[in-house]
């Protein structure tokens, strides 16, 4: 799939609405992890993620820029987590809802790295996002944020301190539990 | 460079991003100190859990579930856009259209000479029934959903079709309304067996499938968007029905072809996906004193998301305590013989009371329709009939079918107690025909 993400969004626009698939594919595990970091449940985070991809595939003539399509739709996803929260009583903590969701986890579920994710500044957690997520080069997250390449590298090591550096907070926050 | 500037460089030597020169003097002093290579070991370990848990994420029905819900929102909001005031806004958008203006503009002048009915004209415009129609030529997979304007559950079929779009395999659910005696039924068909469950009863019944096919084709008929079409193309042939069609120049917006019956008060509207040249749904409406009533509408998902055979199949579904009826695998009820229609019937009648006083219930269950044998010992045991009395002669009952007759009778049966009293039931009905390979059988089918 080497169409840029415009490329399918001028389809949708021209009446090709099944083009849409390819941008669902492409970024909805990003929007899921991006919502499981915000909501802290995995089927509220899917359920979620279906509907920011409906509200983006219904206002897409809305999108200026159609190279930040990326960063719209977190913000979409954003809103629908928002709207969420206020809408459910959630649980504000999520050191409380790790203990909650720990009995839900699947196997293969890595909860300590989505919560670690929910503490990311937001531009560390986009790169991350698109990067493993999206699975998208440096080189490619560069021109769909309109950013050189070099700002990514460097922002992209940042988010692996910041994130290790939470991972290791997070660890002995834990242990002091456990003891 | 030293560790702090060589560390910097890490991101993009993992990324593969360094230019050669500094991927080699990075690699030499990698060689050289531990701290920078545990930081490159770190790095990697974080980079791969990472991954590890975007491939854990992936889910392969999301796709499709964020397309159906882009689908059912978008016929949600064409229905909530001119479900107030439908004719004025059909209008409305048909007037919109260039090539309506266009046309109509023409026919104006023409009717004003001629005095010809505007609409007895095809207006002409860049796409037709023979595009839709064609369109159709890739679909094998289509889900249908048929709404009664009055009750809120839809009749709901998946269907697969073969290359001149005839059914291949189907599934339906038709809700308790559809026959209010049966309860709700899902039937699942295929070119081999047809199975059905009543839900209410619990029973659970595998049979021919020719004895259905009548039925499922005319259901089908009208949820098969190429029938639907070829149909309306013929009435539009014939004259029958006057057609128009608009094409709204933003293409995310839907066509939309009106039909009008002449000589049947009904239309029915048509949305077809620009794109595509699929109908996403179709509405019924009554015309009655001028007014349109919406009858029904027909929604479609789904087109070519490959259905799972499973859902061909209702074995995996149906509870294990349902009573199965399976026609393919025994023989039911008795044969005719040369028998006439009334003494086939009387003898049906007396072979299975006779069975119910011999306690061979088994032969019972075959001759009362194929249930098994423990559910014909659950059902008739405690009646405990002991004796026929009398058979009269068996009077037609056509509300069951034209082979079906009541052969009314007295049976005495033996209480608890010892005590012996005359008992007639309200049936017995038999018929033959239900077993389509031995047509000249016949079975019980109640009134007991």
């Amino acid at each position: 799939m080497a169409e840029n993400d415009q490329f399918f969004i001028e389809q949708c626009l021209d009446g090709r609405p099944d083009e849409f698939r390819h941008l669902v594919r492409r970024y909805q595990t990003a929007v899921t992890a991006y919502l499981t970091s915000k909501l802290g449940n995995k089927n509220n985070a899917e359920e979620a993620a279906q509907e920011t991809f409906v509200r983006a595939y219904f206002n897409l003539s809305d999108l200026k820029k159609r190279e930040s399509f990326s960063s719209w739709l977190l913000g979409i996803a954003n809103r629908v987590a928002k709207e969420q929260l206020r809408n459910k009583i959630q649980i504000a903590d999520m050191d409380l809802l790790a203990e909650k969701q720990a009995e839900e986890q699947k196997a293969g579920d890595d909860f300590e790295l989505q919560r670690a994710f929910a503490e990311l500044g937001d531009s560390y957690r986009e790169i991350l996002l698109l990067r493993f997520y999206a699975n998208q080069s440096c080189q490619k997250i560069a021109e769909n944020l309109n950013m050189p390449l070099g700002t990514v590298t460097k922002t992209l090591s940042r988010a692996y301190t910041e994130l290790r550096r939470l991972l290791e907070k997070q660890k002995v926050k834990d242990n002091e539990v456990q003891r | 460079m030293n560790c702090t500037e060589y560390k910097e460089k890490l991101v993009e030597y993992i990324e593969g991003l360094l230019p050669d020169e500094q991927k080699q003097q990075l690699e030499v002093h990698l060689k050289n100190c531990r701290q920078c290579q545990a930081e490159l070991e770190q790095l990697n370990a974080l980079n791969q859990r990472i991954n590890l848990d975007a491939k854990n994420r992936q889910s392969a029905d999301f796709e499709n579930a964020v397309l159906n819900r882009i689908i059912r929102e978008q016929n949600k909001r064409l229905k909530q856009a001119d479900g107030i005031n439908r004719q004025p806004h059909i209008w409305r958008i048909i007037m919109k259209s260039k090539i309506t203006k266009l046309a109509v503009a023409a026919i104006i002048i023409v009717a004003v000479v001629l005095s010809v009915n505007i609409f007895d004209k095809t207006v002409p415009t860049a796409f037709g029934i023979e595009q839709i129609i064609e369109a159709y030529n890739s679909i094998r997979y289509l889900h249908v959903k048929q709404f009664r304007s009055i009750q809120e559950e839809p009749v709901e079929s998946w269907i697969k079709t073969d290359e001149q779009g005839g059914i291949e395999k189907a599934r339906c659910y038709l809700p308790e309304y559809i026959a209010p005696e049966d309860g709700a039924k899902l039937i699942a068909w295929t070119p081999q067996r047809a199975e059905l469950w009543f839900k209410r009863k619990n029973g659970y019944l595998i049979f021919q499938t020719k004895k259905v096919e009548p039925m499922m084709q005319s259901l089908l008929e009208q949820c098969q968007p190429k029938l639907v079409m070829k149909k309306l193309l013929e009435d539009q042939k014939a004259g029958a029905v006057d057609i128009n069609m608009q094409e709204p120049q933003n293409k995310q917006e839907p066509a939309i072809i009106v039909a009008t019956y002449k000589s049947i008060p009904k239309k029915e509207i048509y949305y077809i996906n620009q794109a595509t040249n699929l109908i996403t749904h179709i509405e019924y409406y009554r015309i009655e004193n001028g007014q349109d009533t919406l009858a029904s509408t027909t929604e479609f998902y789904d087109y070519n998301v490959p259905i799972d055979e499973k859902m061909f199949s209702l074995k995996d579904e149906v509870p294990k305590d349902a009573t199965m009826v399976n026609q393919l695998e025994q023989l039911i009820g008795i044969p005719q013989g040369s028998m006439t229609d009334e003494q086939a019937a009387a003898e049906t009648v007396r072979q299975f009371f006779q069975a119910l006083i011999d306690k061979d219930y088994k032969k019972a269950g075959l001759i009362f329709s194929g249930i098994p044998e423990e559910k014909a010992k659950e059902y008739f045991s405690r009646l405990n009939i002991t004796a026929i009395i009398s058979i009269s002669t068996p009077t037609p009952y056509p509300k069951c079918g034209p082979h079906s007759f009541r052969v009314p009778c007295e049976l005495e049966i033996t209480g608890t107690d010892g005590q012996k009293t005359t008992w007639e039931p309200y049936g017995p009905f038999a018929r033959c025909g239900d077993d389509e390979v031995h047509p000249d059988r016949w079975i019980i089918h109640g009134g007991i």
